[in-house]
């Protein structure tokens, strides 16, 4: 049986002025899971994300990782955290320093990280800013740095807040292949999104959260997309594709659009 | 009340620097462990914020402005010593970035603007606050602005690069900081209401882990030790600075920065040509010494009975 | 009132802030004199210069250091415009303040009341500042901030002051968009122009959205530090090596303290 990497028993987090946010949640994830946190604005996505990271003290419960029973400090080198909001992450004062402070606080070797630096920067498109301050970047690109700021640890877990918000199309592509290659690596993949369309391409298993913060579903891709009337209700568009599939009364509706054009070929062929 | 380089004795920036690194060193030890972890990024952004805030115009009768400085409620919201940090990292940018205020005199600058301002406007906020909480908050802006202008002023008056006389200088310095106060005051209270009113329970929460009566005790001290012994090193500077080459150069050209002490002034003593330069500078000095001697009594008193948990 | 209230003028001084930021790291860029020197001679080289700057009484020297401080900001391709803007402002400012003192100093009359050392005093003065303004202005045009901290993390300052600068700096154009947000917001909210007592209402409320709104952003950016490892470790320190226009520089430098220390 594979290891956890990831067990969160009877979390619970209220805001400073009162508001509960989560009450009494459970989640387990196994090493190299792909999860996707699924739910609407304000369901405390990105709050669930900060407490599984470590980085907010919960009101009760506690979370673990990897079955070791260390904090979440003691285990930086292994675990990334990459916020909805880019422009909170890259506080240095060049792209370069930025993708290079995690190896440093880690004690990473300088050769070591150059490597990393250099290997990030081809592999997110960001060779010609790395000596750019992070507030002259665009929107798509800070978030690509980020992005690549949060691997430069080469984490075994990354909990990633909406990965592709802001990012142009050409780019999404560039960031969904580097998840893909992390994750078949073998690194544990947790992204937060309140997009159902984004969720086939990045995850297998998908967790639904209401505006309540409770966890109304949990289980693989499939079964939970299709479900519309679920999504519906939590406050969730389902796939579009999965939409008009079900809207033309077809069964067992595509998830991807490789799927769908297999499907409609068929369709043609009848 | 960014002081530029060129208007301050060298060794008055010096001393002044020594000074503000000696509280920023006890601030720092005092809040460490709450530095290294997320609380630097908390003081940097915040700092950013204030040096954003300093830019809001504010409308005064009569057609000018006033903006906002915001070190007394920086000192309410973050507490004393990470509010000096936070008001600290403004000052500096100001400097190494935008060029308000000097390089060398950065210290000086440091001294009134981070360091005096919001530990006078914390001491005052403290006194006050069992009494009437809003006026608490509108004297500790007040008190902040004015004693650190006062501070600007004899830090000024002292330099003989300066050739104004340290009660000119804090009559003029200082009686319009008094009344620009007011206005900072005002807006500390305005902006503090809202906080109250929208997050009490930052002002609740935010109190510093550390033990600040003790740290503002010492500090107090310590700024006060520094201010008292300042004349002895005004009377060594003179002594060392008479028999520079510099100062022959000076007195062949008449154009010497002592013929400061044939001003007409309050201290009569200045008057009279041929009395060494020290003393004035000594009589600035003690006069700082006992301006920043009632700032430390006042900053000490509250703390000491002070059994209320912030 | 007027159309442009005090509060909304605001708005501007935060762009034209942001925009003077953005053009000192352009220049920074150029390649020229300065621009080439190592971060730390040149920041231990400009103090030092205006170090013996400030204690000279005479005007002569302050006016050479201040021609001296053109001839660099030409080779250095500083925009000698925005330069003398810079530089001239606060001059004029100090001269205004010590104006008074060429008719308060003792000494031979030149003209009317004004005397022969008021004048040189009022004169050393200005001159004085505008050498260390020139100064401190060159090295801040010719230096990326980013370079500048380097050069205080090998000067062995604390890494804590370092981060924290890092910081603030790295949030400066982030917050300032941010408050000229707000100000332009709820001025095109408003109906009619404000009273003195609703620009200060408004300020005030203002004020405490937006150092709220910056505390929250603080915390944000503290879990970010957190989660990549905290700040207490430093950065790798930038190995530059040194070359010809240092050894130039530090050998103007040089030059010119020896001259100021052995000026008669």
């Amino acid at each position: 049986m594979a290891v956890n990497a990831l067990t969160a028993r009877d979390l619970s987090f209220g805001y400073p002025d009162g508001t509960a946010a989560l009450d009494g949640l459970d989640l387990t994830i196994e090493a190299g899971e792909r999860v996707a946190i699924l739910g609407p604005n304000g369901a405390g996505k990105s709050t669930l994300l900060s407490l599984l990271a470590g980085l907010r003290e919960p009101a009760g419960g506690e979370v673990s990782y990897f079955e070791t029973g260390k904090s979440a400090d003691d285990l930086r080198d292994r675990i990334a955290h990459c916020p909805q909001a880019p422009v909170d992450y890259l506080f240095n004062a060049t792209v370069r320093e930025d993708l290079e402070y995690g190896p440093a606080q880690l004690g990473i070797d300088r050769r070591e990280a150059e490597e990393r630096v250099d290997a990030l920067a081809a592999e997110f498109a960001l060779e010609g800013l790395l000596d750019k301050p992070p507030f002259r970047l665009s929107g798509g690109e800070q978030r690509r740095a980020a992005l690549a700021a949060a691997l430069s640890v080469e984490p075994d877990l990354l909990l990633l807040d909406e990965p592709v918000a802001d990012v142009d199309a050409g780019h999404r592509e560039t960031v969904l292949d580097a998840l893909d290659r992390r994750t078949e690596a073998g690194m544990t993949l947790v992204v937060s999104t309140p997009d159902a369309d984004l969720v086939p391409q990045v995850a297998h298993r998908v967790v639904v959260l209401d505006r309540a913060g409770s966890i109304v579903r949990d289980g693989p891709v499939r079964d939970v997309l299709t479900d519309g009337d679920l999504l519906r209700d939590v406050g969730v568009s389902p796939p579009q594709l999965v939409e008009a599939f079900q809207r033309a009364e077809l069964d067992n509706p595509p998830l991807t659009v490789t799927d769908a054009v297999e499907r409609l070929r068929d369709l043609d062929d009848c | 009340m960014h002081i530029p380089d060129g208007y301050l004795d060298l060794w008055i920036a010096a001393l002044v620097g020594l000074a503000s690194i000696a509280v920023l060193a006890i601030a720092v030890r005092r809040s460490a462990g709450a530095l290294d972890g997320p609380r630097a990024p908390l003081l940097g952004v915040t700092a950013a914020a204030i040096f954003a805030a300093q830019m809001l115009n504010l409308p005064i009768p009569g057609g000018t402005s006033v903006h906002f400085v915001g070190g007394a409620f920086a000192a309410i919201l973050l507490g004393p010593h990470l509010a000096a940090l936070a008001m600290t990292a403004v000052v500096a940018i100001q400097a190494l970035v935008f060029g308000d205020g000097g390089l060398v005199v950065l210290g000086g600058n440091v001294f009134s603007m981070a360091v005096v301002e919001v530990y006078v406007g914390y001491a005052v906020y403290r006194v006050v606050r069992p009494y009437h909480k809003p006026a608490a908050v509108f004297a500790a802006g007040w008190a902040g602005i004015s004693v650190a202008a006062l501070t600007a002023a004899i830090m000024l008056g002292a330099s003989e690069a300066f050739a104004y006389e340290v009660t000119t200088v804090l009559a003029i310095m200082g009686g319009w900081h008094i009344l620009l106060g007011i206005a900072e005051g005002a807006i500390t209270l305005l902006a503090y209401e809202f906080v109250a009113e929208t997050r009490p329970d930052l002002l609740a929460d935010r109190s510093p882990t550390i033990d600040s009566r003790r740290l503002l005790r010492r500090g107090t001290a310590v700024v006060g030790g520094l201010v008292v012994l300042s004349p002895a090193f005004a009377w060594g500077a003179q002594q060392v600075n008479y028999t520079e080459p510099l100062e022959h150069a000076a007195a062949t050209t008449g154009a010497t920065a002592h013929a400061v002490r044939t001003l007409p002034s309050l201290l009569p003593d200045y008057g009279i040509a041929g009395v060494d330069p020290y003393v004035g500078t000594l009589v600035s000095g003690l006069v700082g010494a006992t301006l920043v001697l009632v700032i430390g009594w006042l900053a000490g008193r509250p703390l000491i009975p002070d059994s209320e948990p912030r | 009132m007027s159309p442009v209230d005090p509060v909304g003028r605001s708005a501007g001084t935060l762009t034209d802030q942001a925009r003077g930021l953005l053009r000192d790291e352009r220049v920074a860029t150029r390649s020229g004199w300065l621009q080439a020197v190592h971060p730390i001679v040149k920041l231990l080289g400009i103090v030092a210069l205006i170090a013996v700057t400030v204690p000279f009484d005479t005007p002569g020297p302050p006016a050479a250091m201040l021609g001296l401080t053109i001839g660099l900001a030409v080779l250095s391709r500083v925009p000698l415009a925005t330069h003398a803007l810079r530089t001239g402002v606060p001059m004029a400012v100090s001269l205004v303040i010590v104006a008074p003192q060429a008719v308060l100093l003792p000494g031979a009359p030149l003209l009317g009341p004004v005397t022969v050392p008021g004048i040189s005093y009022a004169a050393t003065f200005t001159l004085r500042v505008g050498a260390s303004v020139s100064l401190l202005g060159l090295l801040l045009s010719t230096t990326r901030f980013a370079s500048l901290l380097g050069a205080l993390r090998t000067l062995r300052v604390p890494q804590t002051a370092v981060a924290l600068l890092a910081i603030t700096y790295r949030h400066l154009l982030v917050v300032f968009e941010e408050l000229s947000r707000l100000v332009l917001a709820r001025r095109s909210r408003r109906v009619r122009s404000a009273t003195l007592r609703e620009s200060w209402l408004e300020a005030g409320s203002l004020l405490g959205t937006f150092l709220l709104g910056a505390l929250d952003r603080g915390e944000r950016v503290g879990r970010a530090a957190r989660s990549r490892g905290g700040t207490a470790g430093r950065g790798y320190p930038r190995q530059r090596a040194v070359g010809l226009r240092d050894a130039a520089f530090a050998f103007v430098v040089f030059a010119t303290v020896a001259a100021g220390v052995l000026w008669p």
